[in-house]
């Protein structure tokens, strides 16, 4: 469930700020992975942990507004 | 007990955008999806929650009650607040003393920040400029952006017009005061803001290969998200998930929650209204802000955009400034809208959180009898003063930023650290005590358990803040920083007798005011 991205040689040679250029080494390029799942699985649980405060707010709102 | 000047929010939805605007910055959108790619990515998210609730919430909870309490009884700004909350355990003197260093540190955070902010700020309306005059579509190769970024850099016109031109903007905005002032413009700015997130959002997730076919920006989404669970071992990533808790909630940042928070009525709600705008700040930051800047790099700039970030270590705010135009730039004028957009997205984020900084200034002044119009625009004036040497290192060095970086650590990393600190052991259980649960749970449409105060925030914050000043790599940071070109360590210079000074001009002022808050 995950890829590797290319990049290419040529292209992966990147030019900072300051104008000193970087080569990307075969070794690192292997950095740029994708895991679908535990990628999926991270974000949703981001989501969740967010939208369960945000649930537990909303409620609490409505429920003193009636209260009120 | 100084006059009180009776301020107050209008509206509950004016109070929650606005402190929102100062929470919502550009931390979420920048700095969030560029911590969690380089550290750990979905496995940041660990050391980032457990820090939310155990720091950050009652941290954010604290900021609050020290404020209202602050405002009931005329104080704006933290040195007075903070002398207010320890003379009943520390006595005058003692409390004078944390008058002063509250002063201190909010004078030099407060300027020091906001003049690199605002500056950062200048540069993004520069761009913002680009796209709505349709000249982006000029650029099209990265190194072209490059090249007009350096020139901002290194040309004071191009640096200095967008920036003062913010700077006026939020002058004029705070001289209108809390309800008229700053209430109106964040009723104005935040749904703004919200809206160009999520379409940006919407667009990042549906208009998946704009420009190549394999350049899906679902790539990008995913990439990011990627776990690496070894980071988790690493004390950094633990250090930089409590710091980025920390920078986007605004938490110790010169008491502008505290000061933002005195113009609250005395019987209103503050527990619930405070986890609301802290929950909109964490919709804007894991929802919004970790699914747009690598969606978009990744479907407009390919893997190269993503290798800038995963091999060279570059940071989004770089790629926003030096990549972003170019990829805007190749789609034409559906480029130039779409980088409108994003651009006057982070330039509200920044606004709005910059004008809560301009804000606390103007209250302090206040404080000495100066009228907030003037001190408004003392503040820029004092801000120009503070941030001019990064336009003068700029055009020295052909766009360096030491002066900038480098006062980002020390303010943004440190002082902000030490301020909760000093927070949490005076409004904690041993100083302020239970009065200090009853300030936020008064007219609460929930209640905080004792135990929050007791023990989470009097115990467990401290030692935790005492640790992330221990681990904070100072020798290697500042090493990196004075390295970096041969006016480096003139530039760390300027920055770090700047803070000192301003610290202790504030904690004169501080201690002085304290004197007006003695009876």
């Amino acid at each position: 469930m995950g890829e590797i991205i290319t990049v290419t040689v040529t292209k992966a040679i990147v030019t900072t700020v300051n104008g000193t250029t970087t080569t990307i080494t075969t070794t690192s390029l292997a950095s740029l992975v994708i895991d679908y799942a535990g990628a999926s699985a991270f974000a949703a649980f981001g989501w969740i942990v967010v939208l369960s405060l945000l649930s537990f707010v909303l409620y609490r709102w409505f429920k003193s507004k009636r209260s009120s | 007990m100084a006059e009180a000047r009776r301020e107050y929010w209008a509206t509950r939805i004016g109070l929650i955008l606005a402190m929102a605007g100062n929470a919502i910055g550009l931390g979420n959108f920048l700095r969030f999806p560029g911590k969690v790619a380089a550290y750990g990515g979905g496995a940041f998210l660990i050391p980032y929650f457990i820090t939310l609730f155990l720091l950050g919430i009652p941290l954010f909870w604290l900021e609050w009650a020290i404020g209202r309490y602050g405002g009931e009884h005329g104080a704006h700004w933290l040195a007075p607040m903070f002398y207010l909350i320890a003379k009943k355990r520390f006595g005058v003197r003692g409390a004078k003393i944390a008058a002063a260093i509250g002063g201190g540190l909010t004078l030099a955070v407060g300027i020091m920040l906001t003049a690199y902010y605002t500056n950062i700020i200048g540069w993004i309306a520069y761009w913002a400029g680009w796209c709505i005059s349709g000249k982006i579509t000029s650029i099209t190769e990265v190194s072209q952006a490059k090249t007009a970024f350096i020139q901002v850099l290194a040309n004071p016109v191009y640096n200095l017009i967008p920036w003062i031109v913010t700077l006026v903007l939020i002058a004029i905005i705070v001289t209108g005061g809390i309800a008229r002032g700053i209430e109106r413009a964040a009723k104005i700015m935040m749904p703004l803001l919200f809206l160009f997130a999520v379409a940006l959002m919407i667009i990042g997730f549906t208009w998946r290969t704009p420009v190549r076919p394999e350049w899906d920006s679902l790539k990008g989404f995913f990439w990011m998200w990627t776990p690496n669970m070894a980071k988790l071992a690493d004390p950094a990533t633990w250090l930089e998930g409590t710091g980025q808790i920390f920078f986007t909630l605004s938490l110790g940042i010169a008491g502008i929650i505290p000061t933002y928070a005195s113009y609250i009525r005395k019987e209103e709600d503050i527990a619930l209204t405070a986890l609301t705008t802290a929950t909109l700040n964490e919709i804007c930051e894991v929802i919004l802000g970790g699914s747009i800047a690598f969606t978009l790099a990744y479907a407009f700039g390919g893997p190269d955009a993503i290798a800038l970030v995963a091999i060279q270590g570059k940071s989004p705010f770089a790629l926003t400034m030096v990549a972003y135009p170019a990829f805007f730039g190749r789609i034409g004028l559906a480029g130039a809208a779409l980088g409108a957009m994003w651009y006057l997205l982070l330039w509200f984020a920044g606004v709005t959180s910059a004008m809560a900084l301009v804000n606390t200034v103007a209250a302090l002044l206040e404080d000495f009898g100066i009228r907030r119009t003037y001190g408004s625009f003392i503040s820029i004036l004092l801000l120009l003063a503070a941030g001019i040497p990064i336009t003068i290192e700029g055009m020295l060095t052909g766009g360096e930023t030491v002066y900038l970086d480098f006062t980002d650590f020390i303010v943004g990393s440190l002082l902000l650290v030490v301020t909760c600190l000093i927070e949490a052991i005076l409004g904690g259980w041993f100083v302020w005590g239970p009065e200090a649960l009853e300030e936020v749970n008064r007219g609460g449409y929930i209640r905080i358990p004792e135990w929050v105060w007791k023990y989470v925030i009097s115990i467990i914050d401290p030692i935790f803040l005492i640790a992330m000043l221990v681990w904070l790599p100072m020798s290697t940071k500042i090493a990196n920083f004075l390295t970096r070109h041969p006016l480096a360590p003139t530039f760390v210079g300027i920055s770090v007798t700047l803070t000192i000074l301003l610290f202790i001009i504030g904690a004169i002022m501080g201690y002085k005011c304290a004197e007006k808050y003695e009876r």
